[in-house]
């Protein structure tokens, strides 16, 4: 594979904390209902929906309905690539828009579908668990686990290590870094 | 090319650069330059995904940077500023009185030094490192480098598999891990970059066998990035307007009244006590109008009167002559005075403490005439 197609456009870090955790096996926070409790959610929406917008290729419409009454939103999804023990695997995943309830969040919706619990990293030093989305420059999306040790300490693209160390400085949830564009989140 | 790649080019081929240049002519922006591209955290750094590995975006080995640099897949540059205080042990390694929390009282431990940490760093595989060492003629240099002087010379490092050759330099050194004296080298990927300013009163001049182990670089004024940074074309010595019209007609005043300064001090002085361009360049403040130009001189003059005045100590007529005041010239504020201190004949130039923004262009008008 030649290095034009795998060089990294777009990149998102997501903190998994202990909720986030249960979603992973479709468990939610208080009760057993799932919903949005098995999904990531990603905010602000009006910063990361352009960016999934950019990364998740196809988009479908859908019908939600919510108190008897339907509505249209727009569904983005993509194949998403990852390592297990027992080799490469994907999936299509999809993002889905915030819902009235949970405004301005942006959704990777249903995340306990695709086994992914037992690969979540825990950092050697109490620091973050964290998801690591990235696409490449042929589009291609490849999911990782990792740990805020990991990003600081070990050798990482210079460039990732400071969007990093931005994003702990923060202290906000996720964050992403777009570098065909130029745009990063949180802004610094 | 531009002078930071330049400076990379250098630092491959002769592994130790000294940077020299008047105050104000941009060391401090391209020692920085150059640290970025060194690390590669500048636009060529391009983050490549490795499907699979541990860590699945590592550092990219950047092929626009020169043979050994850009081959290292990991780089890491350490800085410092040498100041008089500064001490073999800061460098390398010595004995120090260890006071860190928790450890009993009379404890000494062993520190590791910048230079040495640098070297270290470079010792792993597939590793680079740049030491920058900001003011290195403001410190005891020679002794702070001590016995590591001659080894730090390109031809006697270690080979770049890190093993010794006919002509690697070993010099003795506490090693920090067990406290025992060791022979030690320099590696291959070691890469030193030194800056000083040569005209500052606090500062010695260097060891000349210790200056023969650098490739120099050396800076000077321009007016050229002066008008490209103001958007000013050079207009005819001597076709100033008498009165300024625009804030390009004060830059451009600015520019050749700093240009004539600059002359009349490399003779008086020496070319090493001229005023860099970026004395005007403040801020990187670009004037908009009129008024905003004349505001953003006044203050600027006030570095470069004061400049003057320091490096003409004591020097009364030099002054005046670099102040063109010694000529009588009309709208220029500083005159020299012939006066008498008791019998002895005294100089004194007459002039105002401060220049205020209706003064600024006349003066200019005034320093840019030249001596004919």
């Amino acid at each position: 594979m030649s290095s034009s197609t795998t060089r990294v456009d777009r990149l998102v870090l997501f903190n998994i904390e202990d909720g986030d955790r249960r979603k992973f096996i479709a468990k939610s926070n208080d009760t057993a209902s799932g919903g949005g409790a098995r999904d990531l959610r990603f905010r602000p929406e009006t910063e990361f929906l352009p960016l999934f917008r950019r990364m998740f290729p196809t988009k479908t419409t859908k019908m939600r309905s919510k108190g008897g009454v339907s509505s249209q939103i727009e569904v983005l999804s993509g194949t998403v690539n990852w390592y297990s023990v027992s080799g490469t695997e994907s999936a299509n995943m999809e993002v889905w828009p915030s819902t009235d309830s949970r405004p301005n969040e942006s959704r990777l919706a249903k995340i306990y579908k695709y086994g992914l619990h037992g690969l979540i990293q825990n950092d050697p030093n109490g620091g973050r668990s964290i998801f690591l989305l990235l696409q490449q420059a042929n589009g291609d999306l490849w999911l990782y686990f990792t740990t805020e040790t990991s990003l600081l300490t070990q050798n990482w693209d210079p460039k990732i290590k400071k969007f990093a160390q931005d994003w702990f400085d923060d202290g906000c949830k996720s964050a992403f870094l777009d570098l065909v564009t130029k745009e990063q989140y949180p802004h610094v | 090319m531009s002078d930071a790649n330049d400076i990379l080019d250098l630092l491959e081929n002769r592994r130790n650069v000294l940077l020299a240049g008047p105050p104000g002519t941009g060391k401090s922006m391209l020692l920085s330059e150059v640290a970025s591209l060194f690390e590669a955290k500048g636009h060529s750094s391009t983050p490549t995904h490795q499907p699979g590995a541990p860590v699945p975006i590592p550092p990219t080995p950047t092929t626009t940077l020169p043979g050994a640099i850009g081959t290292s897949a990991h780089r890491k540059v350490f800085r410092c500023v040498l100041h008089q205080s500064s001490k073999y042990r800061d460098f390398l390694t010595g004995v120090m009185p260890d006071v860190r929390v928790g450890t009993p009282p009379g404890t000494f431990r062993i520190t590791e030094g910048i230079l040495y940490r640098a070297s270290e760093y470079a010792k792993q595989p597939d590793s680079a490192a740049l030491l920058i060492i900001d003011e290195i003629n403001r410190g005891p240099t020679v002794q702070v480098f001590g016995g590591a002087i001659v080894a730090i010379e390109s031809d006697k490092r270690l080979a770049p598999d890190g093993k010794r050759t006919a002509a690697t330099q070993f010099f003795d050194l506490i090693n920090p891990v067990d406290g025992d004296l060791i022979e030690y080298a320099f590696p291959s990927r070691l890469y030193i970059l030194a800056a000083m300013n040569q005209a500052d009163v606090s500062v010695e001049p260097l060891d000349v066998a210790f200056l023969r182990r650098w490739a120099p670089f050396n800076l000077e004024p321009k007016s050229s990035v002066l008008r490209a940074h103001f958007g000013v074309s050079a207009t005819p010595m001597g076709s100033l307007p008498p009165s300024p019209s625009s804030a390009d007609d004060v830059s451009e005043a600015a520019i050749q009244a700093l240009d004539a300064i600059n002359q009349r001090i490399a003779l008086g002085r020496g070319p090493e006590f001229r005023i860099g361009h970026g004395v005007l360049m403040t801020n990187n403040a670009k004037p908009s109008n009129l008024a905003d130009a004349l505001a953003h001189f006044a203050t600027a003059w006030r570095t470069v009167k004061n400049h003057i005045d320091e490096a003409f100590f004591g020097d009364v007529r030099g002054s005046a002559i670099v102040l063109n005041a010694d000529r009588g010239l009309a709208g220029n504020p500083y005159s020299l005075e012939e006066t008498s201190f008791g019998d002895a004949p005294r100089a004194m130039i007459n002039g105002p403490v401060s220049i205020d923004a209706s003064q600024v262009y006349d003066l200019f008008v005034a320093l840019s005439q030249k001596a004919v």
